[in-house]
């Protein structure tokens, strides 16, 4: 989501005079003066939120049986988080629990009629979004996902795996399935969760009757799994959250880490309209015993009475996905089951209800349909793991490809920073620089053509982008580590914030330019069944729903295939199995008999799942350089 | 006959309280057009001029999606 200008965020649009709203005086609603000739007089008494702080006298002047509901509905009061805080706390405490909440939970988490009908969510940094002009329907970007954006949003559009079917193949936004009425219904006190709400949207909404239909696992699964067992792709959890006020008294949060996972648990919460299944997905939420030890100790005395692990609905659905393309990728997959060894120290108990205990784990299928894959032969030197690394580290030379801050911040001992978004490989176009002056800044960085190069950042995108570069200049052996820096310290090994200068080498590479095509190259192949054209952007982008910065409009190469970058990369820079990211380009008709030619908006992101394709077997895969930002401006 | 002709009571209140009706709804068409607040409001290069940026209020210790 684009910042609005300061500007913008109160500009106030001439036709939003001539809509029904624009014939109420802006006092009516916001207060202040508007005979004043100064600013300041002006906003005196001003509310910029009277749907939130008076809707009564405000929306519900006309809007009067919506106001009635939403003024109450979770969106308004987040009356579950109190639910959820009242059962584990030492009600002594309440005090001290109920300001910490307010201080942090509320500060983020509450919305109001016009968070979602005429400006940004006062937690998007707020602002009109269409010039004070109201509309019905709630825009999805500045609205709906600038709150629900980390999960949800990412989920749904691609940011985060491959993206939701709903909006791939069907255009659907939020409203679509979360409709007004749901939206409008007010909570009743002491609702256990949101799940509870009798007027939330559910899978059956649309999908009916499905026991009776022509899919034999549906026949067989229905009623025993909630439905995104089967249809969700990994999701993101999160851990041990913190909260606090710094010297300036401004309040935080700190998450420990988020980890791209999924875990199947038992349904602890049957109470649920339509949630009579056995098992359901289950997401770690960041829920802490010490979460508000900044304002009293030892509040939460009843800790153990929520789960942690809560039922979760990633916003991912796909018809097909890896865990429910063979019986065996679910039955007797231990991993996918949360388990005891799932659970922090202080959470075993909260989970008792959700663990799934080994036998209740569907047994393994003794006969199975096998899954077809391409036949390739995986690069599997192309990753390395953080303990390959440990005992060859004398052995490479290593690239840490984050910025400076994030190295600054800690490396390994005896990575070399190189920015490759920074340092030289690109002109101002975004197009690769050429290959003498590309190597001989690798060469300065201490890199040797026949060098083992190592290279890691935060999620592997990038340093996929810089293994790009270096076989493009010729560099013999590139690996990408797996899990980058995070999976480095999680597997135990230690970080620095020692500074190793490079020895600057002879780079002496031979240039490969046949991997990079350009804009003609793409034109001519737009029609080839020789030649798939992958692009990697997220759904919005690649749809035309969002167009980037740099780009002439908004829109895609025709015929191009889109498979978002998230897809192929894990949150955490860890990666799928080769045998998931096969299945999954087979089932996109990506194909290793094809020439593959990754593209995005300037050729980053591109280079990123050229390493993917590369680390797959993929015989001849390209990198469209200039990518739509040039694309689109030639057309 | 004569009468007849001249505009009656009822006639005259019924008009009476279209031309209220009229005067009211153009008040209340004005009050949003002629305040004072779009007077600024609807001015984007004023607004351009002395709107500015505020300062955050995310304190550096804040880390994690939430």
């Amino acid at each position: 989501m684009v910042p609005l200008e300061p500007f913008e965020k109160v500009l106030v649009s001439k036709t939003f005079l001539d809509t029904e709203h624009g014939e109420i005086a802006c006092t009516d609603c916001h207060g202040g003066n508007a005979a004043a000739k100064d600013k300041i007089t002006a906003h005196e008494g001003l509310d910029p939120y009277p749907a939130l702080n008076n809707p009564d006298a405000t929306c519900g002047e006309c809007h009067d049986e919506i106001v009635a509901t939403a003024k109450n509905s979770l969106h308004t009061t987040l009356s579950t988080f109190i639910t959820v805080l009242k059962t584990r706390s030492d009600m002594n405490k309440w005090p001290e629990i109920d300001a910490a909440r307010k201080n942090h939970c509320t500060a983020c988490h509450t919305s109001s009629c016009g968070g979602c009908h005429v400006s940004r969510p006062p937690f998007a940094k707020k602002g009109f979004i269409n010039g004070h002009i109201f509309q019905k329907r709630s825009d999805p970007f500045n609205q709906c996902t600038a709150c629900h954006g980390s999960r949800v949003g990412n989920e749904y559009y691609g940011m985060r795996g491959q993206g939701d079917v709903h909006v791939a193949n069907y255009d659907m936004d939020c409203v679509a399935c979360h409709k007004a009425e749901e939206m409008h219904a007010a909570a009743p006190v002491g609702l256990p969760g949101r799940y509870h709400l009798k007027e939330m949207v559910a899978c059956t909404d649309c999908h009916q009757d499905l026991e009776h239909g022509s899919v034999r696992d549906h026949n067989l699964h229905i009623g025993k799994v909630q439905c995104q067992v089967c249809h969700s792709q990994t999701y993101v959890n999160c851990y041990s959250c913190h909260v606090g006020k710094d010297d300036n008294g401004i309040a935080y949060f700190q998450n420990d880490r988020e980890v791209e996972t999924m875990k199947i648990g038992l349904n602890y919460d049957k109470e649920a309209p339509g949630a009579t299944y056995n098992y359901m997905l289950v997401r770690h939420e960041p829920s802490d015993l010490e979460v508000f030890d900044y304002y009293v100790k030892d509040a939460f005395t009843n800790f153990d009475k929520v789960p942690t692990w809560k039922r979760a609905s990633p916003h991912n659905i796909q018809r097909k996905t890896w865990q429910a393309a063979n019986c065996n990728n679910c039955h007797g997959n231990r991993e996918l089951f949360l388990s005891a060894q799932d659970q922090l120290a202080y959470e075993q108990k909260a989970n008792a209800r959700v663990v799934v205990p080994d036998d209740k784990v569907p047994a393994k299928r003794k006969q199975i349909m096998p899954i077809k894959l391409p036949d390739v032969s995986i690069r599997t030197g192309m990753v390395v793991t953080p303990e390959w690394l440990h005992e060859n580290i004398k052995n490479v030379v290593i690239i840490d490809a984050r910025d400076r801050d994030g190295f600054r911040s800690g490396h390994i001992e005896g990575a070399i920073l190189y920015d490759p978004l920074r340092f030289g490989l690109r002109n101002g176009q975004n197009n690769l620089n050429p290959p003498a002056q590309i190597s001989n800044n690798f060469g300065q960085a201490g890199m040797n053509v026949d060098d083992h190069i190592v290279i890691y950042d935060k999620d592997g995108r990038i340093a996929g982008f810089m293994a790009m570069v270096l076989e493009y200049a010729g560099a013999k052996k590139v690996s990408v580590l797996k899990g980058g820096i995070e999976g480095w310290e999680y597997a135990g090994y230690h970080i620095t914030e020692e500074v190793t200068k490079p020895i600057p080498k002879n780079f002496n590479g031979q240039a490969r330019p046949e991997l990079i095509v350009n804009n003609d190259f793409v034109r001519n192949n737009l029609d080839s069944r020789d030649v798939a054209i992958v692009d990697v952007r997220d759904i919005p982008q690649a749809k035309g729903l969002v167009k980037h910065a740099q780009a002439a409009r908004a829109g895609r190469i025709p015929g191009s295939i889109n498979l978002p970058l998230s897809a192929l990369y894990m949150d955490n820079g860890s990666l799928k199995s080769p045998e998931e990211l096969l299945w999954m380009l087979k089932n996109k008709g990506i194909t290793p008999d094809k020439t593959i030619v990754t593209t995005c908006n300037t050729g980053l992101q591109a280079g990123g799942a050229y390493f993917i394709f590369r680390y797959l077997g993929y015989p001849d895969v390209r990198v469209h350089d200039d990518s739509w930002v040039s694309f689109s401006a030639q057309r | 006959m004569l009468e007849s002709k001249t505009p009656g009571r009822k006639s005259f209140v019924l008009a009476a309280i279209c031309m209220f009706a009229f005067l009211v709804a153009q008040v209340q068409i004005a009050q949003a057009a002629e305040s004072g607040c779009v007077a600024c409001h609807l001015d984007k290069e004023m607004l351009q001029k002395n709107v500015t940026v505020q300062k955050g209020q995310k304190s550096a210790m804040q880390s994690g999606a939430g």
